[in-house]
């Protein structure tokens, strides 16, 4: 068909409509549409979606990973029946300390992907020329890495007490068993997944490169841990020194779900200092916030 | 009311020595249109647009883009100005559909607006199949395309382009001035474009803007910056130094300028006569005759009667 000369643009090519240049008139929804728009695109991206098979590899993995242990102690739980709170060592209680090294290896993985990436190409310049200011990003990273960890914990928990539920004698006493366990669960889930991405984000955030920030968070959150608790249970420390044992992420992390579940912790670093779990818990609380502020600080300043 | 307006802008860059001064006491108000904003490279270019798009702060003075304060409104400027940096800012593992799809939602537009303006305005800075796949591939034509694109897709007001030829070869250098011509005069859009090359900017702009270490040099139509020089490059086979002696005699300032060139200053068309007389009765082979064409360097001379004939040395 021949088409109308008018319509057909740039002889060389023939084929490419021309329809001029369309403005645009429809709405602009300003600055809380960008910052949920980098948050929900931050959060895709954690999981690896809209990015290829390989980037979805590793927070799949881990997703499973860390879902493993629930389905296990699902599983005991059928079998033995009430019983399992002898046989089973996952409970929701302890959960979060069982699943602790996943969290960091999730964590290691997918901050430098979220923040160093966007330095590296200087992405940040683009985001920094529209409708966003320096703090939304930062806001919106962090809240899309803390929401992505905790639904990467909070699938498998919601397993656990689908678990108690119906491998109770009757629904009722089931649902009387789980439902008091949901408030702490999700607080201590939230508050958990904040000050591991905090920590995380903090680290991507100065170190551009992946390789290294992936290394340096690792070194925090492994080498850290296993240093301030050979330090705790060895070294006897008395009472200004034993408080090293708050830098232990792994024993804010148990702190924090022991207060809140009232339930005594499993992690050495806690027990063996002597410091009442409660002061793990706000040590938590001070990390996911002193981490936020400083990412904050950290965008205002940097280079874009 | 001007679109951009700034008053005594200064900006100080801190470091050893006092820092270094980028802007100095800038004040300049800028219409509607293509503008150039020409400058050597260091002399305040970049940072006056990112001030612009209240990037960074100025150390003392005041801007308004589009009459909004930078200081205070810079989220609303930002929504309703395109800005294309220098350098290279695009992620290799994203296609171009996905990245300026995803920039034009952070610039607020909804979603389904966002990806039919990215499939828009792909197409018209020419990226057709290529959008779908990754930057990383892509040549620095399509590169400098895309950053185009990402400018354009919120349909902004005002678009300010910083060295947007950038690393291209001369026919994408063309088809990139090509692109910005029609910005500014089909789509209503006005531009502000930073370059180092005046034969850029003559080409694409109505209105250029000079700077040199951070002050105002000049602010005029183009075309009074192309009326004011005019200096001859006459080229010689032989003899380019009797051709001089018979310019100088006929009464123009001539100089030779290597062994076959002579430079005349030439204000009307009288010395193409007097060149093509004198080069028939010494028997010289004329090549060429050319009007010197404008450089940056040209605009910092001291003297316009100077400028010309020692610009074309360069």
């Amino acid at each position: 068909m021949a088409l109308p000369p008018d319509l057909v643009a740039g002889s060389a090519t023939g084929s490419i409509f021309d329809l001029g240049y369309r403005g645009y008139d429809g709405p602009r929804l300003g600055r809380r549409h960008a910052i949920s728009t980098l948050f929900a695109q931050s959060l895709k991206w954690t999981f690896g979606i809209g990015r290829g098979g390989r980037a979805k590899i590793a927070p799949f993995a881990l997703a499973g990973l860390t879902l493993l242990p629930a389905v296990i102690a699902v599983g005991i739980r059928a079998l033995a029946g009430p019983a399992a709170e002898r046989v089973s060592p996952i409970t929701p209680q302890n959960y979060l300390s069982a699943v602790q090294t996943f969290i960091a290896f999730f964590v290691t993985a997918q901050a430098p992907e979220l923040l160093g990436r966007d330095q590296r190409y200087h992405v940040l310049t683009l985001y920094f020329s529209r409708a966003l200011e320096r703090t939304d990003y930062a806001l919106a990273k962090y809240a899309a890495l803390v929401c992505a960890l905790a639904l990467v914990l909070l699938v498998p928990q919601a397993v656990l007490l689908l678990g108690i539920v119906f491998a109770s004698i009757d629904l009722g006493a089931g649902l009387g068993e789980a439902l008091p366990l949901v408030p702490p669960i999700l607080l201590s889930t939230i508050v958990g997944a904040a000050f591991f991405s905090g920590i995380g984000l903090v680290i991507a955030a100065f170190i551009p490169r992946r390789a290294f920030s992936a290394g340096a968070i690792v070194a925090v959150f492994l080498v850290l841990s296993g240093v301030v608790s050979v330090l705790v249970v060895q070294g006897r420390l008395r009472d200004p020194f034993r408080y090293v044992a708050l830098l232990d992420p792994y024993a804010l992390l148990d702190g924090l779900a022991s207060t809140l579940f009232g339930a005594v912790g499993s992690n050495v670093t806690v027990t063996r200092s002597g410091i009442d779990p409660g002061i793990f818990a706000a040590g938590a609380c001070v990390v996911a916030v002193a981490t936020l502020i400083v990412l904050v600080l950290r965008y205002r300043r940097i280079e874009a | 009311m001007p679109l951009i307006a700034t008053e005594s802008l200064t900006k100080r860059y801190p470091g050893p020595g006092g820092g270094v001064l980028a802007l100095d006491a800038l004040s300049v108000e800028i219409e509607p249109g293509i503008v150039g904003l020409v400058g050597a490279n260091g002399a305040g270019k970049s940072t006056f647009l990112r001030i612009l798009l209240g990037l960074l702060a100025p150390t003392s003075g005041r801007a308004s883009v589009l009459d909004l304060d930078t200081a205070s409104h810079g989220a609303r400027i930002r929504e309703r100005v395109g800005y294309m940096p220098e350098h290279d800012v695009l992620p290799p593992d994203l296609t171009a559909t996905d990245l300026v799809a995803h920039l034009a939602e952070v610039s607020g537009l909804p979603r389904t607006a966002a990806r039919e303006r990215t499939a828009d305005v792909l197409r018209h800075v020419g990226l057709f199949e290529e959008r779908y796949r990754q930057i990383g591939g892509y040549s620095t034509g399509m590169r400098q395309r895309v950053k185009l694109a990402q400018a354009l897709v919120h349909d902004p007001r005002l678009l300010l382009l910083d060295e947007p030829t950038n690393g291209l070869d001369p026919a994408g250098r063309d088809e990139m001035l090509d692109l910005i011509r029609r910005t500014g005069t089909e789509f209503g859009i006005a531009v502000l474009v930073c370059s180092h090359l005046l034969g850029e900017i003559e080409r694409v702009c109505d209105h250029v803007v000079a700077i040199d270490g951070g002050r105002l040099l000049r602010s005029a139509s183009l075309a009074s910056f192309t009326g004011r020089t005019g200096t001859l490059i006459v080229e010689v086979d032989d003899g380019a130094d009797d051709l001089a002696a018979d310019l100088v005699a006929a009464g123009f300032r001539a100089r030779v300028d290597g062994p076959r060139r002579v430079l005349v200053a030439a204000q009307d068309e009288r010395p193409y006569d007097v060149i093509r007389d004198a080069a028939a009765t010494r028997g010289l082979a004329l090549i060429r005759i050319e009007p010197a064409r404008h450089r940056v360097e040209d605009l910092f001379r001291d003297d316009p009667d100077e400028e010309g004939a020692r610009g074309t040395a360069a």
